[in-house]
């Protein structure tokens, strides 16, 4: 196990996506963005209020569920997260 | 690795009889590449979980046991994603990288520091030999999230302009560091950092957009082009002599010092 994930971490593809976003109550509005099942007005943002597109959405962690994007940054972000 | 809770969940939901640990990898995916609800791989320690072959109940299940699992510290990640964050940690503590990290760490602002991560990170991929696609999409999301400001320090990176700088401040107190910095960082939309990652025609085509859309909207009339060391200085050469024959009026003024080329062209 690799020393960043030394807690551990659990994978899914890129063809699971939508089915793990319904596992944790999250749909795609008509741009494509996470929203809430139970009120689609309500779009997933990050930690930095960033909306999420499917395409940008690479997992969640902990911390009343943050959501993780795809992006350079946000994965250098999560490295610290883990530490 | 996951925790001996989950495991045990697992276990229990799909009546596994197989030898795995708390060192075996979980994977959910949804391409069948096999028939049944999982597939335990003894070679990788890999237990994958077909998400297309659960019943209702089964996801329902699976879907409280990686809540519970997120809610427990495990992040949930999508292969790619796992994959890069294990490349950057790693890449981040190489003896090529930690000097450099540890000498900006403190002396930049927060946002500065990670976009300079991320442009190590993004370095060392194109030196790797990644893909074009991959490079771009990876710059992509540096300017995206810090913009212009994020642009100019992957630039510099590229450039190797933090080691010379570096190099260059060591016995510099603090605010003039932060001057020089500023004053290089910030520069912005009238300099162009050359890399090895810009070929000469990339870089014609950049000083020529930069000029006509100047002159269009009657902007400053002011390009600065820096380079460091002789692939760079090169890219320079073959490209100004396309743009010196190509646009009319041109002031060009050429200066090379210890490897550091810099053109400064006014129109």
């Amino acid at each position: 196990m690799s020393e960043v994930f030394k807690e551990g971490v659990i994978t899914f593809d890129s063809a699971s996506k939508k089915e793990i976003l319904s596992f944790f109550g999250k749909i795609l509005d008509e741009e494509g963005y996470l929203v809430e099942f139970d009120n689609p007005l309500q779009r997933v943002i990050t930690p930095d209020r960033e909306e999420i597109k499917l395409n940008e959405f690479a997992g969640i962690r902990k911390g009343s569920e943050i959501y993780i994007k795809s992006d350079l940054p946000s994965l250098i972000m999560l490295v610290d997260s883990l530490k | 690795m996951v925790s001996l809770e989950i495991l045990n969940k697992l276990t229990h939901l799909f009546k596994i009889n197989i030898n795995i640990d708390k060192s075996t990898h979980i994977n959910l995916n949804s391409k069948n590449a096999f028939t049944d609800k999982y597939y335990f791989s003894d070679k990788d320690n890999v237990l994958s979980i077909n998400l297309n072959q659960l019943t209702p109940e089964e996801k329902t299940q699976i879907s409280q046991i990686l809540r519970k699992s997120v809610e427990d510290g495990i992040p949930l990640l999508e292969e790619k994603a796992k994959e890069i964050t294990e490349d950057i940690f790693l890449k981040e503590h190489s003896s090529e990288e930690i000097p450099i990290l540890e000498f900006f760490r403190d002396k930049i602002s927060n946002d500065d520091y990670t976009a300079l991560r991320a442009s190590l990170y993004l370095r060392n991929r194109f030196r790797e030999g990644a893909k074009r696609q991959e490079i771009d999409s990876l710059k992509t999301g540096i300017i995206q999230k810090y913009g212009k400001r994020g642009r100019n320090i992957s630039d510099l990176c590229s450039a190797g302009y933090f080691e010379a700088f570096m190099n260059i401040t060591k016995t510099m107190n603090i605010e003039g560091f932060s001057e020089l910095y500023e004053s290089i960082v910030g520069k912005g939309a009238l300099t162009i950092f050359v890399s090895d990652m810009i070929s000469p025609n990339q870089l014609i085509q950049e000083i020529s957009k930069r000029i006509n859309t100047n002159r269009k909207y009657g902007g400053a009339g002011v390009i600065q082009i820096h380079g460091i060391g002789r692939t760079n200085i090169e890219t320079i050469k073959i490209a100004m002599d396309t743009i010196e024959d190509t646009f009319l009026k041109l002031i060009v003024k050429t200066s090379l010092e210890n490897g550091f080329m810099v053109v400064t062209i006014k129109f």
